[in-house]
């Protein structure tokens, strides 16, 4: 049990070794703040509600060293956009652009709101009437 | 009865939108909707010295597992993985390992069995990420020209099994009949 333990706590801090060995910033300042725009900008697809700039999960941490990879080989920040939503769908992005796939999502508040305040005031028209 | 009929009409309208927003189409999990050309993979050997060449799948029909020695459910499909190497032996199954250490490994394949052709590893991430993985175990039926015919999300299970098989021996036959 002890033995496991140790080999299970050596193997995670291997684990975590590596991954903080693959978050290492871009030594052009511009490009690395380019980085952290499209960290902000892309969510991390392990976690809840976390872009990849807030996520230490290990594929957010490979993430971010695959947008600092493109951005050395002189990709643009849409060129890395559109990679990632090619691979993780539209859901990847923090603000999912308005099309007819994500119409529900932008409009259903909206629809929800309708619906009840239609439903609320037609309660209490009938209630005045009566 | 009336007085609730808004309420209830209310609860309804969210419980459609609800449902409308949380129901996937099973070809989440198992996709075969679409075939594309497999992505340049950035793998490194594991335990050999062979180097990855991507052109070698040209010709054989390849099932491309994504596992690791800490992921339970990977663990669990290894004995259906090596039934389905056992009955299609033209199958190429291979392994990628994802986020691990090549010493728990080579402890897991000797604990749950080796049913890989060749195991390779993703050292970075960038092939998980080029077949935009968000999980393991996930595996890819790759076709005799090198696409993406099939993918399956989560362990082999039953059902997937099912979908998977017949795939593969349509995929089998594809090879037989090409130039």
């Amino acid at each position: 049990m002890r033995r496991s333990l140790i080999t299970l706590g050596v193997l995670l801090w291997s684990l975590s070794a590596a991954a903080i060995t693959l978050d290492v910033p871009l030594s052009d300042p511009v490009k690395e703040a380019q980085a952290q725009e499209i960290f902000h900008a892309l969510r991390c697809v392990v976690c809840e509600g976390q872009s990849l700039a807030e996520s230490n999960a290990v594929l957010a941490v490979q993430m971010r060293a695959h947008v600092r990879t493109m951005l050395a080989e002189q990709q643009s920040e849409e060129a890395i956009l559109t990679f990632f939503r090619s691979r993780y769908g539209d859901q990847i992005v923090m603000e999912p652009p308005f099309s007819l796939r994500t119409l529900l999502l932008w409009m259903g508040p909206l629809l929800l709101l309708g619906v009840g305040g239609w439903l609320v005031w037609r309660r209490t028209d009938s209630t005045g009437e009566a | 009865m009336t007085r609730f009929a808004p309420i209830v009409s209310f609860l309804s309208v969210i419980a459609v939108l609800v449902v409308l927003l949380l129901v996937r189409p099973v070809s989440q999990d198992q996709d075969s909707s679409e075939a594309y050309a497999l992505p340049s993979l950035p793998l490194t050997p594991y335990a050999s010295k062979q180097v990855w060449h991507q052109d070698s799948l040209q010709g054989k029909v390849t099932l491309l597992n994504f596992f690791a020695s800490w992921c339970m459910p990977c663990a669990a499909e290894m004995p259906g993985l090596a039934s389905l190497a056992k009955k299609y032996p033209s199958l190429h199954l291979t392994g990628v390992v994802w986020n691990d250490d090549p010493k728990a490994i080579a402890a897991f394949l000797k604990d749950h069995g080796n049913p890989f052709r060749s195991v390779w590893i993703d050292p970075t991430g960038d092939a998980t990420i080029a077949l935009g993985i968000r999980g393991i175990p996930e595996s890819f039926l790759i076709d005799a020209s090198g696409k993406v015919r099939f993918r399956l999300k989560g362990p082999l299970m039953p059902e997937s099994r099912v979908a998977l098989e017949t795939m593969i021996a349509q995929l089998l036959e594809e090879a037989s009949h090409a130039p």
